[in-house]
Protein backbone atom coordinates (compact mmCIF):
# COMPACT_ATOMS: atom_id res chain seq x y z
CA UNK A 1 0.00 0.00 0.00
CA UNK A 2 1.10 3.67 -0.97
CA UNK A 3 1.84 5.81 1.87
CA UNK A 4 4.40 7.56 -0.21
CA UNK A 5 4.01 11.80 -0.31
CA UNK A 6 6.59 13.73 -2.16
CA UNK A 7 8.42 16.69 -1.28
CA UNK A 8 6.25 18.61 -3.48
CA UNK A 9 3.02 17.37 -2.07
CA UNK A 10 4.08 18.04 1.63
CA UNK A 11 4.66 21.77 0.47
CA UNK A 12 1.80 22.06 -1.58
CA UNK A 13 -0.35 21.03 1.60
CA UNK A 14 1.42 23.14 4.24
CA UNK A 15 0.71 26.06 2.00
CA UNK A 16 -3.02 24.89 2.53
CA UNK A 17 -2.60 24.64 5.90
CA UNK A 18 -1.12 27.98 6.06
CA UNK A 19 -3.65 29.62 4.01
CA UNK A 20 -6.55 27.80 6.27
CA UNK A 21 -5.13 28.02 9.67
CA UNK A 22 -4.31 31.81 8.93
CA UNK A 23 -8.30 32.23 7.45
CA UNK A 24 -9.79 30.20 10.81
CA UNK A 25 -7.23 32.42 12.77
CA UNK A 26 -8.84 35.72 11.69
CA UNK A 27 -12.31 34.11 12.21
CA UNK A 28 -11.21 33.42 16.01
CA UNK A 29 -9.76 36.32 16.58
CA UNK A 30 -12.96 38.42 15.23
CA UNK A 31 -14.97 35.88 17.84
CA UNK A 32 -12.60 37.24 20.68
CA UNK A 33 -12.96 40.53 20.01
CA UNK A 34 -9.69 40.88 17.67
CA UNK A 35 -7.56 39.26 20.49
CA UNK A 36 -3.77 38.69 18.29
CA UNK A 37 -3.69 35.31 18.34
CA UNK A 38 -0.48 33.34 17.11
CA UNK A 39 -0.16 30.53 14.13
CA UNK A 40 2.11 27.90 14.55
CA UNK A 41 3.96 26.58 11.57
CA UNK A 42 1.52 23.85 9.77
CA UNK A 43 3.34 20.17 10.18
CA UNK A 44 2.17 17.75 7.31
CA UNK A 45 2.82 13.91 8.15
CA UNK A 46 1.58 10.72 7.40
CA UNK A 47 1.56 8.50 10.20
CA UNK A 48 -0.72 5.31 11.50
CA UNK A 49 -3.48 5.24 13.07
CA UNK A 50 -1.52 4.06 16.61
CA UNK A 51 0.34 6.98 16.39
CA UNK A 52 -2.10 9.72 15.69
CA UNK A 53 -3.33 10.83 19.13
CA UNK A 54 0.27 11.00 20.20
CA UNK A 55 0.55 14.05 17.31
CA UNK A 56 -1.65 16.55 20.04
CA UNK A 57 0.49 16.90 23.13
CA UNK A 58 -0.50 14.21 25.79
CA UNK A 59 -3.22 11.76 24.52
CA UNK A 60 -4.27 11.39 28.11
CA UNK A 61 -5.33 15.14 28.49
CA UNK A 62 -9.01 15.66 28.56
CA UNK A 63 -9.85 18.02 25.73
CA UNK A 64 -12.47 19.66 24.12
CA UNK A 65 -12.99 17.96 20.54
CA UNK A 66 -15.00 19.41 16.95
CA UNK A 67 -15.55 16.85 14.11
CA UNK A 68 -16.82 18.37 10.86
CA UNK A 69 -17.33 15.77 7.88
CA UNK A 70 -17.13 17.92 4.81
CA UNK A 71 -17.70 16.58 0.90
CA UNK A 72 -18.47 18.60 -2.09
CA UNK A 73 -15.86 18.87 -4.41
CA UNK A 74 -13.52 16.46 -2.41
CA UNK A 75 -13.76 14.71 1.00
CA UNK A 76 -11.88 15.45 3.86
CA UNK A 77 -12.27 15.32 7.82
CA UNK A 78 -11.45 18.79 10.11
CA UNK A 79 -11.00 17.88 13.91
CA UNK A 80 -10.73 20.98 16.24
CA UNK A 81 -9.02 20.03 19.86
CA UNK A 82 -9.28 22.71 22.70
CA UNK A 83 -8.05 22.01 26.38
CA UNK A 84 -10.75 22.53 28.31
CA UNK A 85 -9.34 25.81 30.16
CA UNK A 86 -9.64 27.26 26.18
CA UNK A 87 -12.80 25.97 25.87
CA UNK A 88 -14.04 27.51 28.88
CA UNK A 89 -12.37 30.91 27.87
CA UNK A 90 -13.49 30.89 24.49
CA UNK A 91 -17.22 30.13 25.59
CA UNK A 92 -17.04 32.88 28.45
CA UNK A 93 -15.85 35.19 25.90
CA UNK A 94 -18.03 34.30 23.12
CA UNK A 95 -21.11 34.80 25.08
CA UNK A 96 -20.29 38.10 26.99
CA UNK A 97 -19.87 36.48 30.04
CA UNK A 98 -22.95 34.84 30.05
CA UNK A 99 -22.20 31.48 29.44
CA UNK A 100 -19.24 30.10 31.81
CA UNK A 101 -19.20 26.57 32.40
CA UNK A 102 -19.00 23.65 29.54
CA UNK A 103 -23.25 22.76 30.14
CA UNK A 104 -25.75 22.34 27.13
CA UNK A 105 -25.40 25.71 26.55
CA UNK A 106 -21.61 26.26 26.48
CA UNK A 107 -21.29 22.61 24.25
CA UNK A 108 -23.29 24.48 21.92
CA UNK A 109 -21.06 27.34 21.85
CA UNK A 110 -18.17 25.49 21.27
CA UNK A 111 -20.17 23.68 18.41
CA UNK A 112 -20.75 26.89 16.91
CA UNK A 113 -17.11 27.80 17.17
CA UNK A 114 -16.05 24.73 15.60
CA UNK A 115 -18.36 25.70 13.09
CA UNK A 116 -16.82 29.46 12.67
CA UNK A 117 -13.33 28.53 12.92
CA UNK A 118 -13.46 25.37 10.52
CA UNK A 119 -15.27 27.21 8.06
CA UNK A 120 -12.65 29.46 7.76
CA UNK A 121 -9.93 26.92 6.80
CA UNK A 122 -12.20 25.53 4.20
CA UNK A 123 -13.22 28.41 2.97
CA UNK A 124 -9.97 29.28 2.57
CA UNK A 125 -9.07 25.87 1.41
CA UNK A 126 -12.22 26.18 -1.29
CA UNK A 127 -11.36 29.83 -2.62
CA UNK A 128 -7.50 28.76 -3.57
CA UNK A 129 -8.84 25.51 -5.69
CA UNK A 130 -12.41 26.87 -6.73
CA UNK A 131 -13.65 23.32 -5.12
CA UNK A 132 -16.93 23.55 -3.26
CA UNK A 133 -16.71 22.39 -0.10
CA UNK A 134 -19.41 21.32 2.30
CA UNK A 135 -19.55 20.63 5.69
CA UNK A 136 -21.83 18.73 7.51
CA UNK A 137 -23.06 19.78 10.97
CA UNK A 138 -20.27 19.76 13.87
CA UNK A 139 -19.80 16.94 16.61
CA UNK A 140 -18.63 17.79 19.89
CA UNK A 141 -17.19 15.68 22.71
CA UNK A 142 -15.30 16.09 26.16
CA UNK A 143 -13.47 13.19 26.86
CA UNK A 144 -9.43 12.48 26.75
CA UNK A 145 -7.87 13.23 23.54
CA UNK A 146 -7.21 9.68 22.36
CA UNK A 147 -10.80 8.68 23.11
CA UNK A 148 -11.92 11.50 20.74
CA UNK A 149 -9.28 10.89 17.62
CA UNK A 150 -10.06 7.04 18.11
CA UNK A 151 -13.78 7.95 17.81
CA UNK A 152 -12.78 10.18 14.62
CA UNK A 153 -10.93 7.45 12.77
CA UNK A 154 -13.43 4.82 13.28
CA UNK A 155 -15.88 7.62 12.01
CA UNK A 156 -13.69 8.05 9.24
CA UNK A 157 -14.31 4.51 8.66
CA UNK A 158 -10.28 4.71 8.37
CA UNK A 159 -9.64 1.60 5.56
CA UNK A 160 -6.13 3.00 5.19
CA UNK A 161 -3.54 2.07 7.66
CA UNK A 162 -1.98 5.58 7.31
CA UNK A 163 -3.24 8.55 7.34
CA UNK A 164 -2.31 12.24 5.85
CA UNK A 165 -2.55 14.43 8.63
CA UNK A 166 -2.22 18.64 8.17
CA UNK A 167 -1.77 20.02 11.63
CA UNK A 168 -1.83 23.39 12.77
CA UNK A 169 -2.07 25.26 15.98
CA UNK A 170 -2.72 28.33 17.31
CA UNK A 171 -2.14 30.40 20.85
CA UNK A 172 -3.66 33.90 22.13
CA UNK A 173 -1.07 36.19 23.73
CA UNK A 174 -2.31 37.54 26.57
CA UNK A 175 -5.03 35.33 27.64
CA UNK A 176 -3.88 31.59 27.10
CA UNK A 177 -5.87 30.03 24.91
CA UNK A 178 -4.56 27.33 22.54
CA UNK A 179 -5.68 24.84 20.43
CA UNK A 180 -5.16 22.38 17.45
CA UNK A 181 -6.90 22.49 13.92
CA UNK A 182 -6.27 19.54 11.59
CA UNK A 183 -7.14 18.77 8.66
CA UNK A 184 -7.22 14.63 7.21
CA UNK A 185 -7.93 14.55 3.27
CA UNK A 186 -9.85 11.59 2.37
CA UNK A 187 -7.38 9.39 0.58
CA UNK A 188 -8.85 10.09 -3.13
CA UNK A 189 -8.54 13.66 -2.78
CA UNK A 190 -5.33 14.59 -2.17
CA UNK A 191 -4.41 13.51 -6.00
CA UNK A 192 -7.11 15.62 -6.70
CA UNK A 193 -6.31 18.63 -4.85
CA UNK A 194 -2.46 17.97 -6.33
CA UNK A 195 -3.93 17.99 -10.00
CA UNK A 196 -6.15 20.62 -9.66
CA UNK A 197 -3.17 23.13 -8.56
CA UNK A 198 0.19 21.66 -10.24
CA UNK A 199 -1.82 21.43 -13.22
CA UNK A 200 -3.20 25.40 -12.40
CA UNK A 201 -6.47 24.71 -14.01
CA UNK A 202 -8.41 26.64 -11.50
CA UNK A 203 -10.77 28.49 -13.11
CA UNK A 204 -11.77 30.99 -10.20
CA UNK A 205 -9.37 32.98 -9.23
CA UNK A 206 -7.02 33.33 -6.12
CA UNK A 207 -7.68 32.73 -2.73
CA UNK A 208 -10.39 34.83 -1.17
CA UNK B 1 -46.44 40.85 14.81
CA UNK B 2 -45.21 37.79 13.45
CA UNK B 3 -41.65 39.54 13.36
CA UNK B 4 -38.38 37.07 13.01
CA UNK B 5 -38.18 33.71 12.26
CA UNK B 6 -34.52 32.56 13.67
CA UNK B 7 -33.07 29.67 12.23
CA UNK B 8 -29.85 27.95 13.45
CA UNK B 9 -28.72 24.26 14.37
CA UNK B 10 -26.77 25.81 17.22
CA UNK B 11 -28.73 26.47 20.39
CA UNK B 12 -25.70 29.22 20.97
CA UNK B 13 -26.13 30.98 17.93
CA UNK B 14 -30.14 31.16 18.40
CA UNK B 15 -29.68 32.89 21.45
CA UNK B 16 -27.25 35.35 20.06
CA UNK B 17 -29.31 36.31 17.14
CA UNK B 18 -32.26 36.65 19.34
CA UNK B 19 -30.20 38.90 21.87
CA UNK B 20 -29.34 41.22 19.11
CA UNK B 21 -32.67 41.25 17.54
CA UNK B 22 -34.55 41.99 20.66
CA UNK B 23 -32.55 44.39 21.95
CA UNK B 24 -32.65 46.07 18.28
CA UNK B 25 -36.68 46.25 19.10
CA UNK B 26 -37.14 43.58 17.01
CA UNK B 27 -40.30 40.63 17.60
CA UNK B 28 -39.08 36.75 17.32
CA UNK B 29 -41.44 34.57 15.83
CA UNK B 30 -40.24 31.18 16.51
CA UNK B 31 -36.79 29.65 16.20
CA UNK B 32 -36.22 26.88 13.97
CA UNK B 33 -33.22 24.15 14.53
CA UNK B 34 -33.08 22.88 11.08
CA UNK B 35 -34.52 23.68 7.90
CA UNK B 36 -37.40 21.58 7.94
CA UNK B 37 -38.12 23.27 11.19
CA UNK B 38 -37.87 26.40 9.26
CA UNK B 39 -40.32 25.40 6.79
CA UNK B 40 -43.14 24.30 9.16
CA UNK B 41 -42.56 27.28 11.21
CA UNK B 42 -42.61 29.73 8.12
CA UNK B 43 -46.27 28.45 6.99
CA UNK B 44 -47.72 28.23 10.62
CA UNK B 45 -46.51 32.05 11.72
CA UNK B 46 -45.92 33.54 8.36
CA UNK B 47 -42.94 35.82 9.32
CA UNK B 48 -41.72 38.85 8.25
CA UNK B 49 -38.45 37.75 7.71
CA UNK B 50 -36.04 34.99 8.27
CA UNK B 51 -32.50 34.49 9.24
CA UNK B 52 -31.28 31.52 7.66
CA UNK B 53 -28.04 29.30 8.52
CA UNK B 54 -26.81 26.92 5.78
CA UNK B 55 -24.81 23.57 7.67
CA UNK B 56 -27.45 22.10 9.55
CA UNK B 57 -28.39 18.39 10.39
CA UNK B 58 -31.64 17.04 8.29
CA UNK B 59 -32.35 19.80 5.79
CA UNK B 60 -29.71 22.45 4.96
CA UNK B 61 -30.17 25.98 4.45
CA UNK B 62 -30.34 26.57 1.21
CA UNK B 63 -32.39 23.60 0.49
CA UNK B 64 -35.24 25.29 2.55
CA UNK B 65 -35.02 28.40 1.22
CA UNK B 66 -35.98 26.95 -2.05
CA UNK B 67 -38.92 25.69 0.00
CA UNK B 68 -40.19 28.38 1.87
CA UNK B 69 -39.65 30.57 -1.89
CA UNK B 70 -42.19 27.90 -3.10
CA UNK B 71 -44.39 28.31 -0.05
CA UNK B 72 -44.68 32.56 -0.48
CA UNK B 73 -42.39 34.07 -3.12
CA UNK B 74 -42.86 37.31 -1.60
CA UNK B 75 -40.74 35.75 1.35
CA UNK B 76 -37.83 37.91 3.05
CA UNK B 77 -34.75 35.69 4.14
CA UNK B 78 -31.59 36.56 4.57
CA UNK B 79 -28.62 34.10 5.34
CA UNK B 80 -26.36 33.98 8.23
CA UNK B 81 -23.81 31.31 7.48
CA UNK B 82 -20.43 30.33 8.43
CA UNK B 83 -20.11 29.17 4.75
CA UNK B 84 -18.83 32.61 2.91
CA UNK B 85 -17.52 30.65 0.04
CA UNK B 86 -18.41 32.43 -3.13
CA UNK B 87 -20.29 29.21 -4.40
CA UNK B 88 -22.25 28.71 -1.74
CA UNK B 89 -23.70 32.44 -1.66
CA UNK B 90 -24.06 32.37 -4.97
CA UNK B 91 -26.31 29.55 -4.23
CA UNK B 92 -28.04 31.07 -1.71
CA UNK B 93 -28.78 34.05 -3.13
CA UNK B 94 -30.08 32.59 -6.71
CA UNK B 95 -32.61 30.61 -4.15
CA UNK B 96 -34.44 33.48 -3.21
CA UNK B 97 -32.02 35.12 -0.41
CA UNK B 98 -31.45 38.52 -0.03
CA UNK B 99 -28.73 38.96 1.49
CA UNK B 100 -26.09 36.79 2.73
CA UNK B 101 -24.06 37.93 6.32
CA UNK B 102 -20.82 35.78 7.30
CA UNK B 103 -20.39 34.38 10.58
CA UNK B 104 -18.59 35.84 12.61
CA UNK B 105 -20.33 39.09 12.36
CA UNK B 106 -20.70 42.12 14.28
CA UNK B 107 -24.12 42.72 15.49
CA UNK B 108 -24.91 46.37 13.58
CA UNK B 109 -24.09 44.21 10.30
CA UNK B 110 -27.18 41.58 11.26
CA UNK B 111 -29.60 44.70 12.72
CA UNK B 112 -28.44 46.73 8.94
CA UNK B 113 -29.61 43.61 7.01
CA UNK B 114 -32.81 43.03 8.56
CA UNK B 115 -33.63 46.43 8.39
CA UNK B 116 -32.73 46.86 4.40
CA UNK B 117 -34.55 43.21 4.13
CA UNK B 118 -37.79 44.59 5.60
CA UNK B 119 -38.01 48.22 3.90
CA UNK B 120 -36.97 46.62 0.47
CA UNK C 1 7.29 -3.95 36.42
CA UNK C 2 6.69 -3.35 32.56
CA UNK C 3 4.48 -1.03 31.07
CA UNK C 4 3.31 -1.80 27.49
CA UNK C 5 1.38 1.10 25.94
CA UNK C 6 -1.51 -0.85 23.28
CA UNK C 7 -2.19 1.46 20.82
CA UNK C 8 -5.33 2.21 18.44
CA UNK C 9 -5.13 -0.47 16.33
CA UNK C 10 -2.51 -2.50 18.08
CA UNK C 11 -2.23 -5.16 20.65
CA UNK C 12 0.56 -6.09 23.66
CA UNK C 13 1.25 -9.61 25.05
CA UNK C 14 2.73 -10.04 28.70
CA UNK C 15 3.50 -13.13 30.66
CA UNK C 16 3.99 -13.81 34.53
CA UNK C 17 3.79 -9.83 35.62
CA UNK C 18 3.30 -6.10 34.20
CA UNK C 19 0.57 -4.03 32.77
CA UNK C 20 -1.15 -3.71 29.11
CA UNK C 21 -2.42 -0.15 29.15
CA UNK C 22 -4.57 1.52 26.89
CA UNK C 23 -5.62 4.94 26.92
CA UNK C 24 -8.74 6.31 25.48
CA UNK C 25 -11.30 3.53 24.45
CA UNK C 26 -14.01 5.88 22.45
CA UNK C 27 -16.40 4.12 20.35
CA UNK C 28 -13.02 1.45 20.11
CA UNK C 29 -13.59 -1.96 22.21
CA UNK C 30 -10.19 -3.01 24.16
CA UNK C 31 -10.19 -7.21 24.95
CA UNK C 32 -8.64 -7.87 27.88
CA UNK C 33 -7.60 -12.10 27.59
CA UNK C 34 -6.33 -13.78 30.18
CA UNK C 35 -5.09 -17.52 31.03
CA UNK C 36 -4.72 -17.30 34.95
CA UNK C 37 -3.03 -20.70 34.82
CA UNK C 38 0.27 -19.79 32.86
CA UNK C 39 -0.54 -16.29 33.71
CA UNK C 40 -0.14 -14.71 30.01
CA UNK C 41 -2.42 -11.71 29.21
CA UNK C 42 -3.42 -10.27 26.07
CA UNK C 43 -4.69 -6.64 25.69
CA UNK C 44 -6.10 -5.73 21.95
CA UNK C 45 -7.43 -1.82 20.89
CA UNK C 46 -9.49 -2.28 17.83
CA UNK C 47 -11.47 0.23 15.95
CA UNK C 48 -14.02 -1.29 13.79
CA UNK C 49 -16.12 -4.48 13.62
CA UNK C 50 -16.11 -6.52 10.69
CA UNK C 51 -13.07 -6.58 8.19
CA UNK C 52 -15.00 -7.82 5.68
CA UNK C 53 -16.89 -4.59 4.89
CA UNK C 54 -12.96 -3.15 3.91
CA UNK C 55 -11.05 -3.89 1.01
CA UNK C 56 -7.72 -3.25 2.95
CA UNK C 57 -7.17 -5.72 5.76
CA UNK C 58 -3.42 -5.48 6.27
CA UNK C 59 -3.69 -4.78 9.73
CA UNK C 60 -5.92 -7.78 11.59
CA UNK C 61 -5.66 -5.79 15.02
CA UNK C 62 -7.57 -3.03 13.84
CA UNK C 63 -10.66 -4.89 13.42
CA UNK C 64 -12.77 -7.11 15.93
CA UNK C 65 -13.06 -10.37 14.03
CA UNK C 66 -9.24 -10.39 12.96
CA UNK C 67 -7.73 -9.33 16.06
CA UNK C 68 -9.32 -11.81 18.61
CA UNK C 69 -8.03 -14.88 16.47
CA UNK C 70 -4.25 -12.96 16.19
CA UNK C 71 -3.99 -12.25 20.48
CA UNK C 72 -5.20 -15.86 20.97
CA UNK C 73 -2.24 -16.63 18.56
CA UNK C 74 0.13 -14.45 19.93
CA UNK C 75 -0.61 -15.46 23.25
CA UNK C 76 -0.47 -19.04 22.67
CA UNK C 77 3.35 -18.51 21.19
CA UNK C 78 3.73 -17.96 25.14
CA UNK C 79 2.57 -20.49 27.04
CA UNK C 80 -1.31 -20.05 27.19
CA UNK C 81 -3.87 -22.63 25.85
CA UNK C 82 -7.45 -20.77 23.99
CA UNK C 83 -9.40 -23.28 25.97
CA UNK C 84 -8.41 -21.80 29.30
CA UNK C 85 -8.91 -18.26 28.16
CA UNK C 86 -11.53 -15.69 29.56
CA UNK C 87 -12.18 -12.31 28.57
CA UNK C 88 -12.94 -8.73 30.06
CA UNK C 89 -13.91 -6.37 27.58
CA UNK C 90 -14.61 -2.49 27.77
CA UNK C 91 -15.64 0.82 25.50
CA UNK C 92 -17.71 0.78 22.70
CA UNK C 93 -19.20 4.35 23.49
CA UNK C 94 -20.58 7.35 21.88
CA UNK C 95 -18.76 10.36 22.39
CA UNK C 96 -20.17 12.47 20.05
CA UNK C 97 -23.44 14.04 20.20
CA UNK C 98 -24.87 12.41 16.80
CA UNK C 99 -28.61 11.67 16.87
CA UNK C 100 -28.82 10.25 12.85
CA UNK C 101 -31.19 7.81 14.67
CA UNK C 102 -28.16 4.93 12.89
CA UNK C 103 -26.53 2.43 15.14
CA UNK C 104 -23.19 3.85 16.30
CA UNK C 105 -20.06 2.55 15.54
CA UNK C 106 -19.01 1.95 19.39
CA UNK C 107 -22.79 -0.41 19.33
CA UNK C 108 -21.37 -2.50 16.52
CA UNK C 109 -17.74 -2.86 17.58
CA UNK C 110 -19.34 -4.24 20.66
CA UNK C 111 -21.61 -6.59 18.94
CA UNK C 112 -18.66 -8.05 16.62
CA UNK C 113 -16.52 -8.32 19.66
CA UNK C 114 -19.11 -10.78 21.34
CA UNK C 115 -19.24 -12.65 18.49
CA UNK C 116 -15.69 -12.75 17.55
CA UNK C 117 -15.08 -14.33 21.45
CA UNK C 118 -17.79 -16.27 20.89
CA UNK C 119 -16.61 -18.27 17.83
CA UNK C 120 -12.89 -18.70 19.53
CA UNK C 121 -15.07 -20.18 22.50
CA UNK C 122 -13.43 -17.99 25.10
CA UNK C 123 -16.41 -16.95 28.10
CA UNK C 124 -16.56 -13.03 28.66
CA UNK C 125 -16.75 -12.40 31.94
CA UNK C 126 -16.91 -8.85 33.05
CA UNK C 127 -17.21 -6.16 30.62
CA UNK C 128 -18.12 -1.79 30.89
CA UNK C 129 -19.59 -1.33 27.73
CA UNK C 130 -21.53 1.77 25.92
CA UNK C 131 -22.35 5.72 26.97
CA UNK C 132 -21.18 8.89 26.14
CA UNK C 133 -17.71 8.71 27.91
CA UNK C 134 -14.34 7.47 26.83
CA UNK C 135 -12.62 4.49 28.86
CA UNK C 136 -8.96 3.71 30.20
CA UNK C 137 -8.03 0.07 30.82
CA UNK C 138 -5.41 -1.14 33.15
CA UNK C 139 -4.22 -4.97 32.88
CA UNK C 140 -2.61 -6.15 35.79
CA UNK C 141 -0.92 -9.61 34.24
CA UNK C 142 -0.09 -10.74 37.42
CA UNK C 143 -3.50 -11.31 38.63
CA UNK C 144 -5.73 -10.68 35.94
CA UNK C 145 -7.58 -7.91 37.36
CA UNK C 146 -8.57 -4.83 35.18
CA UNK C 147 -9.00 -1.31 36.16
CA UNK C 148 -11.05 1.00 34.39
CA UNK C 149 -11.10 4.96 34.84
CA UNK C 150 -13.53 7.14 33.06
CA UNK C 151 -13.13 10.94 33.10
CA UNK C 152 -14.50 12.52 36.17
CA UNK C 153 -16.00 9.18 37.38
CA UNK C 154 -14.12 6.44 40.21
CA UNK C 155 -12.28 3.98 39.03
CA UNK C 156 -13.70 0.59 38.68
CA UNK C 157 -12.67 -3.27 38.59
CA UNK C 158 -13.66 -5.98 36.28
MG1 LIG D 1 -24.95 25.65 11.66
Amino acid sequence: MNCYLSESGVDLLREIGNIGIGNAVSSLSQLLNDQRINIRMPEVTVVSLGELPDQMESPEKVVAGIYVEVGGSIDLHMIFLLPLESARSITASVSGGLVRELDEMGLSAVMEVGNIVTAGYINAFAGLTGFKLIPKPPAVAVDLTEAILGSILAEVQAAEDFVILIKTGFETGESDIEGFLCMIPARDSFEIVYKKLLEGASDESGAG
Amino acid sequence: MPGILITDDTAFMRMTLKNILTKNGFDIAGEAADGNEAIEMYKSTRPDLVTMDITMPNLDGITAIKEIMKVDPSARIIVCSAMGQKALVIDALNAGARDFVVKPFQPDRIVDAVKKALTA
Amino acid sequence: MSLVRVRIADYGVLRETGLLVTIGLGSCVGIALYDAVAKVGGLSHILLAESADFTNRDSPAKFADTAIPLLVGEMEKVGAKCGRMKAKIAGGSQLFNYNNGAESIGSRNIHAVKKALASAGIPLVASDLGGRLGRTMQFNVADGRVLITKVGQAPVEL
